[in-house]
């Protein structure tokens, strides 16, 4: 978190200039990143941000709100890192999306920044950190039993996240597993670290670090266990958390026979995989097999899915392409109706919600609220 | 009205840009091979999406007298001009015909290997790769003839171009400019012009569509391996067989490049410790110093055989078979490497390299008993400049039908390390002239080389003059000499 555009020279100094960070894995070769399907150019690609910060650092182009948007008009996910390998040989702990969070940190230094990311920048300002608990009142009352892990209930944005949660709480009652969820400061800090928002960042840590260390802790915003799993680390070096997603926790359930699947009438579903679950924490199959232990269900896969999935715009704070997080939902949501299938799941209350924009929301399921139904 | 304004009501205003962060970005578009070179921003980039697009982006230009510079995705040598239109090609990306009755494919110019190769899986065809990454272009590679497999046999990918010229008129050179007619020949009754635009580095028209050879997968193939301790009695070997037409293609590895180049990253960083730290002259023992991979293929019955002659070539001079079981308990990773890109050709080759730095090499191609004499000149030279250079990759292999060899070496400096990267182009402009003046190696890119062909250049001139009378095209291409014609 005090990494500078200097410290993103030599990676971005390697770059082939060939536009692969922009497709997904062979055969298929899917374009995947969201500014590229919208504008083929190299500028609209990873290594084009990586040029840019090039000729900053060469005085070629001052730090301006334009590039301030530009560097907020990234999605953020992931496929850039996932599909070049050249970048993160020579910065593994950057890459790409990491130098783009560099870019932002300095746009934010220098008082750049797009209109919702000013919004989060003050809030961040007057109250410390960007925190929605869930509940606060109960989390009050909550405690770990030692046998169950916390659910990790901190950043609830989405409206998507609030529905999951309350599915969550209603599945560990069927279980009868006393619901132990955390409460501390209400952000994890995954939304400042993604939004170059980098200044409260190490204090905001280094107090969770002490509510989150050695405890098993169940994440349902895969962002938040990205985050926590991968970077806190970095800011206290002896840092450790068993992190568990809940997808893995809902598949044990249903495996394990602590949740039974009802009879329920023949649906056809179609997954959509989040880019932080996905991508992020290599999570594609556990999702797919909670869906197979239902009962009823048959999973129409899309055309862009797994390592190839396409991300929902939820994160594309800046409008340098103008309406592109729109227009990337729009696209997903397309996608989605090709395939025929009664319902989307996934598995990101974020995804949730920006689908939702353009697509029957009653038709888009959290998989925790899906299991809820079927279970 | 201005140029901007101009082409943006000709071709739409989405194809043309001329944001500041577009402009820096493609300041240096120029391939990656030397991040020195020079920052030179164009004052529009145009992304055509048709062949009207760019006729009437030539047709503009030549008016305004702007330069243009046309590019795939990244040219490999082509110089962008400052103040210039930089062309970019890459949204024309459509595979427009497989042809698996005469062995084309047609693409547009924005196609790239990794497009091209899974729109043939199923097909029973398969198209020549390189050691390139699979999102280089197809036309990229055709038309700076660049070495690929089957240039054993074939010494250009190129059957048939369309081509825009700087005024605007479209043609095609191969049988497609009877009307009508496909485009399974080059050669027709007239004057082969596809030469004249493949290493023509764009100065003399925008090539806008392309028939590029592909070829059958045979019911059965095969890589056959030996390994030698000399590289002329690689070159020997190579000759045999390829003049008894037992390959499709053969290739020579040296150990470095054999040993490295197939790894995916993760197996790169265990490898190359190894490598690193080691003289290219003198491999470990057991490790042979040249490679030799010989695809054969046919029917089940010729192959058999063939494995038996390359058996019995290789041991009668002085080399080793190496069975793939012997590979894989010996060399896993370049067994895994080679069935890849003999298979399915997957992203990562020699990509990988530059994960360790950045490549400057030279490359030359010589007639089979001088190209032992470069290759011992070329080896010294590169050992000479340490092991900050390693891995000193080298590659070697015939074309049409062994009557020319090409030799490819390069290092993998430190990105960082401006003054050893400098000395060593500096060096190896030398290495070029000297390797023309005592082997009779010809380079494979003309920097360097203008006053030493005699009056072909007057010629080339002449043809330039006549069909960009403006200088438009491809001025900083290296062509001709500092933008000169």
């Amino acid at each position: 978190m005090n990494l500078t555009l200097k410290d993103l020279e030599d990676a971005a100094r390697v770059c082939l200039r060939d536009g692969r960070c922009a497709y997904g894995p062979w055969p298929e070769g899917h374009i995947l990143c969201p500014l590229y399907l919208r504008e083929p150019s190299f500028t609209f690609t990873g290594g084009g941000y990586l040029f840019l910060v090039l000729a900053l650092l060469e005085g070629k182009i001052d730090l301006t709100e334009e590039v301030a948007d530009f560097a907020y008009s990234c999605s953020g996910c992931l496929s850039c890192d996932e599909n070049c390998h050249i970048i993160a040989s020579v910065k593994p702990e950057i890459g790409i999306v990491g130098a783009i969070r560099v870019l932002r940190s300095e746009a934010v230094r220098k008082g750049l920044m797009p209109q919702p990311i000013r919004m989060i920048y003050e809030e961040v300002r007057s109250k410390g950190d960007f925190g929605r608990p869930w509940r606060a009142v109960f989390q009050k009352q909550a405690a770990g039993n030692g046998e169950t892990p916390f659910v990790f209930a901190e950043c609830v944005h989405s409206e998507g996240t609030v529905r999951a949660l309350e599915a969550f709480e209603r599945l560990l009652g069927k279980m009868g597993v006393p619901a132990s969820f955390l409460g501390t400061k209400g952000c994890c800090g995954a939304s400042l670290y993604e939004y170059g928002l980098w200044n409260r960042l190490p204090e905001l840590i280094e107090e969770n670090c002490k509510a989150l260390a050695d405890k098993e802790v169940c994440f349902l915003n895969p962002h938040c266990q990205y985050f926590v799993e991968r970077v806190y680390a970095r800011v206290v070096p002896d840092f450790h958390v068993r992190a568990t997603n809940v997808v893995q926790f809902l598949l044990a359930a249903l495996s394990e026979g602590r949740l039974i699947p009802r009879r329920k009438g023949k649906v056809r579903v179609s997954y959509h995989d989040p880019c932080y679950l996905g991508r992020g924490l290599g999570m594609y199959e556990e999702p797919r097999q909670i869906l197979s232990l239902l009962d009823g269900v048959e999973l129409i896969e899309v055309g862009r899915n797994r390592e190839s999935s396409f991300c929902c715009g939820s994160r594309i704070m800046g409008n340098y392409l103008s309406r592109l997080s729109e227009e990337t939902a729009e696209e997903r949501v397309r996608e989605f109706k090709e395939t025929g299938a009664d319902l989307l799941v996934t598995a990101c209350g974020d995804c949730v919600d920006s689908l939702g924009r353009f697509f029957d929301r009653e038709r888009i399921r959290h998989i925790v609220e899906f299991v809820d139904e079927r279970t | 009205m201005t140029l901007k304004e101009e082409l943006a009501e000709r071709i739409g205003p989405g194809k043309v840009r001329d944001d500041e962060i577009t402009l820096v970005t493609y300041g240096r578009i120029c391939h990656g091979f030397d991040h020195m070179a020079p920052f030179r921003r164009p004052s529009l980039v145009v992304f055509p999406e048709t062949r009207q697009d760019v006729c009437e982006t030539l047709k503009i230009a030549n008016v305004y007298k702007v330069p243009v510079t046309v590019v795939g995705t990244a040219p490999i040598m082509a110089g962008t001009t400052e103040g210039g239109i930089i062309l970019d090609q890459r949204r024309r990306d459509k595979i427009l015909e497989i042809n698996t009755d005469a062995g084309y494919a047609v693409v547009e110019p924005g196609v790239t290997f990794d497009k091209l190769m899974a729109a043939l899986k199923g097909t029973g065809f398969k198209c020549s790769v390189g050691t390139m990454p699979g999102s280089a272009t197809v036309l990229g590679q055709a038309l700076s003839r660049g070495s690929q497999s089957f240039s054993t046999r074939y010494l250009s990918l190129v059957l048939d171009l369309e081509v825009v010229l700087p005024d605007g008129t479209v043609f095609t050179t191969g049988s497609s400019h009877f009307d009508g007619v496909g485009s399974h020949l080059r050669y027709g009754p007239f004057p082969d012009m596809a030469g004249l635009f493949t290493c023509g580095y764009g100065a003399f028209g925008v090539v806008t569509k392309a028939a590029i050879r592909i070829h059958p997968v045979n019911q059965v193939y095969k890589v056959h391996f030996a390994g030698f301790d000399r590289y002329a009695d690689s070159v020997e070997y190579v000759k045999a067989i390829v003049g008894n037409n037992i390959p499709e293609h053969a290739v020579i590895w040296n150990w470095h490049m054999y040993l490295t180049w197939p790894l995916s990253p993760s197996d790169l960083r265990s490898w190359l410790p190894l490598v690193l730290n080691s003289d290219v002259r003198r491999p470990p023992e057991g490790v042979p110093y040249n490679l030799v991979t010989s695809f054969l293929s046919g029917y089940e019955e010729v192959v058999e055989v063939y494995e038996k002659v390359c058996d019995r070539v290789a041991r009668s001079l002085k080399g080793i078979v190496l069975s793939e079981e012997e590979m894989a308990r010996r060399f896993p990773h370049t067994l895994s490497g080679f069935r890849d890109q003999y298979g399915m050709y997957p992203r990562h080759r020699e990509a990988v390299h530059w994960c360790k730095g950045r490549f400057v090499g030279f490359y030359a191609f010589a007639a089979p008993k001088d190209i032992k004499e470069v290759e011992r000149f070329a080896v010294d030279e590169f050992s000479g400049f340490g092991s900050a250079i390693n891995p000193v990759n080298y590659y070697s292999h015939p074309f049409d039908f062994g009557r020319s060899f090409l030799l490819r070496i390069g290092g993998f400096p430190d990105p960082r390390e401006t003054e050893l990267r400098g000395k060593m182009l500096e060096r190896i402009e030398q290495m070029q002239e000297k390797a023309l003046r005592e082997f009779g190696a010809v380079p494979i890119r003309p920097l360097g080389m203008w006053g030493k062909v005699g009056p072909f250049m007057d010629v080339l001139r002449r043809i330039k003059g006549a069909l960009d009378p403006n200088n438009i095209l491809g001025r900083d291409s290296g062509l001709f000499d500092r933008g000169s014609r």
